[in-house]
């Protein structure tokens, strides 16, 4: 998979949580923890984002099932199983 | 691996803090400077028709400013919560959504405080001449056409946001179903309104010496010119919530539907507020020397809903900026 699928596929997965937001989430966190131009992400930065996502859900919702959901969709990324 | 950790960051700096206050206190005087209008205008005949001291009406006058204040500040609160968040989103389509939706509420705030000025000015100046009956008239005809011009920009505005906001998901507009059952609606209350106009003494010239006439026109002028066009406002408005509210349902994001849910309450409470109290304000006028005081009260406490949904708005806003704002470590 290209790093432009990857990144798609984290914007795609995140989209599901954090709606019209969601683009604008990811790049920001790519940008500050990874230090990398948002579609230049491999596979070895997921884990990073699946964290920084988990971590922001945690903060805006107290259901805990929503965050458990968002870091399953980050490990199927990671699988790289289809979503 | 270190745990992470998200906090919000600062999300208003020193200058973005002294710009709001600025911004409160020039609408708190502005405010002020019409109650100041409204107290030095020589209200002794309304003293002498409700038995009342020159002191009681001028105590009265201020119990019913405050109110009056907190429904400025808290469309301000509203208004200001919207365009930040519409800041912080940028030059996207939902953010030139936000921040239609917040101009629209900064013009019904400027209409609300142009009706104010209006309606001292009104008392102050006919005062002052020989016809006092032909100022009032000449106020009351421009204050409608003010009131119909406000809200149709107010209701514009929410409109063209809304419809950035839906454009943003690539959505249909409205429903076929909806472009007939609205308008329909808005019809009947179109007509409703024209007979309360038909129904009203004081429509063209006031029989009451102390008021002045509520619109001071013939009956198929204020009709046309007057009640159709607000009418027309109040559906662009409703339209503007449809859309608002699709938009809400088909935007995508368990987390961002939870944080815009408050938004879409607020705006909902409020289009359908400001509507009512619109009619509730030509009524108080129609029944003036009848059942006033329970007019009033519904008066007071549409004001009290609409307060609140201000805040709701505001808050849903902030709720959005949470996400905008958040920082993980």
């Amino acid at each position: 998979m290209s790093d432009q699928q990857y990144y798609q596929q984290v914007v795609s997965a995140t989209e599901e949580f954090l709606g019209p937001a969601a683009e604008r989430f990811v790049n920001r966190q790519i940008e500050f923890h990874l230090g990398k131009t948002p579609q230049t992400i491999s596979r070895e930065d997921i884990p990073r984002l699946k964290e920084t996502l988990g971590a922001a859900l945690g903060l805006l919702v107290k259901d805990k099932a929503i965050v458990t959901q968002a870091m399953h969709k980050f490990d199927l990324i990671i699988k790289d199983e289809n979503l | 691996m270190k745990q992470m950790t998200a906090v919000f960051t600062k999300q208003t700096s020193r200058s973005q803090k002294r710009n709001t206050a600025v911004w409160y206190t020039a609408v708190s005087f502005l405010w002020l400077g019409a109650v100041a209008l409204s107290v030095a205008a020589d209200n002794s005949k309304t003293a002498a028709r409700f038995h009342l001291s020159m002191f009681q009406v001028r105590l009265i006058q201020l119990i019913f400013a405050l109110p009056g204040l907190l429904i400025v500040l808290a469309i301000l609160f509203g208004g200001l919560s919207i365009w930040r968040y519409a800041r912080s989103i940028g030059a996207s389509k939902e953010g030139k959504g936000f921040r239609s939706i917040a101009y629209g509420i900064f013009a019904l705030l400027v209409g609300l405080l142009a009706g104010n000025y209006l309606s001292d000015l009104q008392q102050l100046l006919s005062q002052h001449v020989a016809d006092p009956q032909k100022v009032k008239t000449d106020f009351v005809i421009i204050s409608n056409y003010v009131a119909v011009l406000v809200s149709f920009v107010t209701y514009s505005m929410l409109l063209r946001g809304s419809r950035l906001l839906l454009d943003s998901l690539g959505k249909q507009l409205i429903a076929v179903r909806q472009l007939i059952l609205v308008p329909a609606l808005f019809i009947v209350l179109a007509a409703l309104y024209a007979w309360l106009i038909h129904g009203n003494p004081n429509r063209q010239v006031s029989t009451d010496a102390t008021v002045g006439p509520v619109f001071g026109l013939s009956y198929w002028l204020t009709v046309f010119t007057v009640a159709v066009p607000l009418v027309a406002s109040w559906l662009v408005g409703a339209i503007a919530l449809i859309h608002l509210r699709r938009y809400y349902t088909n935007t995508k994001g368990v987390v961002y539907k939870l944080l815009f849910r408050k938004f879409v309450k607020g705006m909902t409470l409020f289009i359908f507020l400001n509507i009512v109290l619109q009619l509730l304000t030509q009524l108080s006028s129609f029944y003036a020397t009848r059942n006033l005081s329970a007019i009033l009260s519904l008066i007071i406490v549409v004001y009290g809903a609409l307060v609140y949904a201000f805040i709701l708005i505001a808050r849903g806003a902030q709720r959005l900026s949470m996400i905008e704002n958040i920082l993980v470590e």
